[in-house]
């Protein structure tokens, strides 16, 4: 504070008049509030014509254009030589360049990202491990709400350089459920039964209609795969009705779901384990003290 | 009662006293209206598909129901129940492939299951619930990407009135198709835009205004416009509930057929 004073002392009658102060003070009066009202309406103005993203994105790049070309401006106004200051800012930018390539490189990947258009505002998207409402697209990254309720925030060059799953992107979508039955069941009635479960379900859709795929044979069972499609809406309410739906049909049709099977065995050449299978064996009781074969008697 | 005062009664206004109930049965719908002071509450349950509506106090409402509760500053003790038809498109599956040679036109009769809905006050001033009679599947109408959601009548229309699904709980929506294109119409399915029907009650059905679908051409979407009067199959026609979305003036565009096989 006494550093500045002092600095506006000296100042005070060389290059600091109070002529260049004034015109200081209005260029900041004017050119403050312009920029915030410029911003404002271009961030209105494209929320009409363009996506969120890009009009995010273009609002901030506004804003900053402003900012710059305000300081400059104030700049020459007291009375500074700016062919020196610019100058000075080549230098310092290309400092500021290396020093900040992260930073660069998210704006920059940014701007694709504006121009490729993966997603939007609103969107349910998916990065490596992460799943979340878009919440926010910023100047160098995207915010993601999680369906936990957890702020993540990822970079935009994370984005470009990650496979981006748009989850909400089409307005329906497939839910894909594995299916194992015993190796008993008759495969066509299983068919059958999987069709009704999908056209007694008002959440799935008749069209396109349900896809049901007998897969493999599989270790302990036959594989299926039931697709049923739905609007994206519906989401929860068709998983929990259908997996509900499914078990109490099965379990109406006396159809099987078999948990895994394990058969041992001590290889090829052997005969079985002997089983032996003892009728009227006496109920377990307190385990009766019992001699080493060898020692002496228990109760000695 | 005969069957046009029963219906007549169904969609009439009630007036209720406090503590009072109500309930209408129609399809496989149930619905409890009860007026408490300055409140109404709505529950409802499902039932197999009855073909008459009914209207009174055949059952008391349930015991631990999910109701729905509307406050009001006022007291307010008319209540009208009122048809609307659903307020998504609805695609019909004729029960085969159909083919509508060039310059052809073909008048059909699809049955569309009503939505109840509960108007407050004079005039159906205060909509304050609405529910489906029938639960109908969702469908898909268009491609993956750029289509829409509807619903799906797997019932398919009928050329002649006897033909339709019968039940007081649906509306008959009169269908002109006309080939207007240089080529055969095959279709699968056809998407009736519904929501921009009115519907009256006659002595035995409820009616909507004819509705007339212009194929002309597999790449172009198809004229529709609906008739400015009811149909004129039963006499001395009572509107009872209003289009959601008012139809425009003029003929509208819209893509009407969906077929899997090729013109």
């Amino acid at each position: 504070m006494i550093a500045t004073t002092t600095l506006l002392a000296l100042a005070w009658g060389n290059w600091l008049t109070p002529e260049t102060a004034l015109r200081f003070a209005l260029t900041l009066l004017i050119g403050v509030p312009a920029i915030y009202l410029v911003t404002r309406a271009s961030s209105r103005l494209l929320t009409k014509h363009v996506s969120a993203h890009a009009g995010a994105v273009i609002s901030k790049g506004i804003f900053y254009a402003g900012v710059v070309i305000l300081v400059l401006t104030s700049l020459r106004e007291l009375n500074f030589d700016l062919t020196a200051i610019l100058g000075a800012a080549g230098i310092l930018g290309v400092a500021i360049g290396f020093a900040s390539q992260t930073s660069l490189s998210n704006i920059i990947s940014g701007l694709f990202l504006v121009w490729e258009k993966p997603f939007e505002i609103g969107d349910s998207i998916k990065i490596n491990n992460t799943a979340g409402l878009v919440f926010s697209i910023d100047l160098l990254s995207i915010k993601l709400r999680t369906f936990d309720n957890r702020f993540i925030r990822i970079p935009h060059e994370s984005l470009i350089k990650n496979e981006v799953v748009n989850i909400t992107r089409f307005p329906i979508r497939r839910h894909d459920i594995q299916i194992g039955v015993a190796y008993k069941e008759d495969v066509a009635k299983v068919i059958r039964v999987l069709k009704e479960v999908a056209n007694q379900n008002p959440h799935c859709l008749d069209e396109p209609e349900p896809v049901i795929v007998f897969q493999d044979f599989g270790e302990s069972s036959l594989n299926f795969l039931f697709g049923v499609w739905f609007a994206k809406e519906n989401f929860l309410v068709l998983r929990n009705s259908i997996m509900a739906e499914i078990k109490e049909r099965f379990d109406a049709e006396g159809i099987e779901i078999p948990f895994p099977h394990r058969t041992l065995y001590t290889g090829s050449a052997t005969e079985p384990f002997p089983i032996k299978i003892v009728a009227d064996m006496p109920p377990p009781g307190p385990a009766a003290p019992q001699a080493a074969p060898d020692g002496p008697p228990a109760n000695s | 009662m005969n069957v046009d005062a029963k219906t007549k009664n169904f969609w009439a206004p009630q007036t209720l006293e406090p503590h009072d109930w109500r309930l209408w049965e129609a399809g496989t719908l149930r619905l409890w209206a009860k007026r408490e002071h300055h409140e109404w509450r709505v529950t409802s349950s499902r039932q197999d598909e009855r073909e008459e509506v009914s209207l009174g106090q055949a059952e008391a409402p349930p015991i631990g129901g999910a109701w729905r509760r509307w406050a009001f500053k006022a007291e307010a003790a008319l209540i009208t129940a009122s048809p609307a038809m659903p307020e998504k498109p609805v695609v019909v599956r004729p029960d085969a492939p159909l083919c509508i040679p060039r310059g052809n036109e073909v008048l059909f009769f699809v049955s569309i299951p009503v939505v109840l809905q509960l108007h407050i006050g004079a005039n159906r001033k205060l909509l304050i619930h609405e529910e489906p009679t029938m639960i109908l599947s969702q469908t898909w109408f268009g491609n993956p990407t750029s289509g829409e959601l509807a619903y799906a009548l797997r019932t398919g229309g009928s050329r002649d009135l006897e033909g339709v699904k019968k039940g007081q709980h649906r509306a008959i929506c009169p269908i002109l198709i006309r080939n207007a294109s240089e080529e055969d119409l095959n279709f699968e399915k056809i998407c009736i835009r519904a929501m921009h029907v009115n519907i009256y009650r006659g002595a035995k059905r409820l009616w909507t205004e004819q509705i007339q679908v212009s194929y002309r051409g597999e790449k172009k979407f198809s004229e529709l416009s609906i008739a400015p009067q009811p149909p004129t199959y039963e006499q001395a026609l009572t509107l009872v509930g209003t289009a959601r979305e008012p139809a425009p003036k003029d003929n509208f565009l819209r893509k009407s057929f969906d077929s899997l096989w090729p013109a």
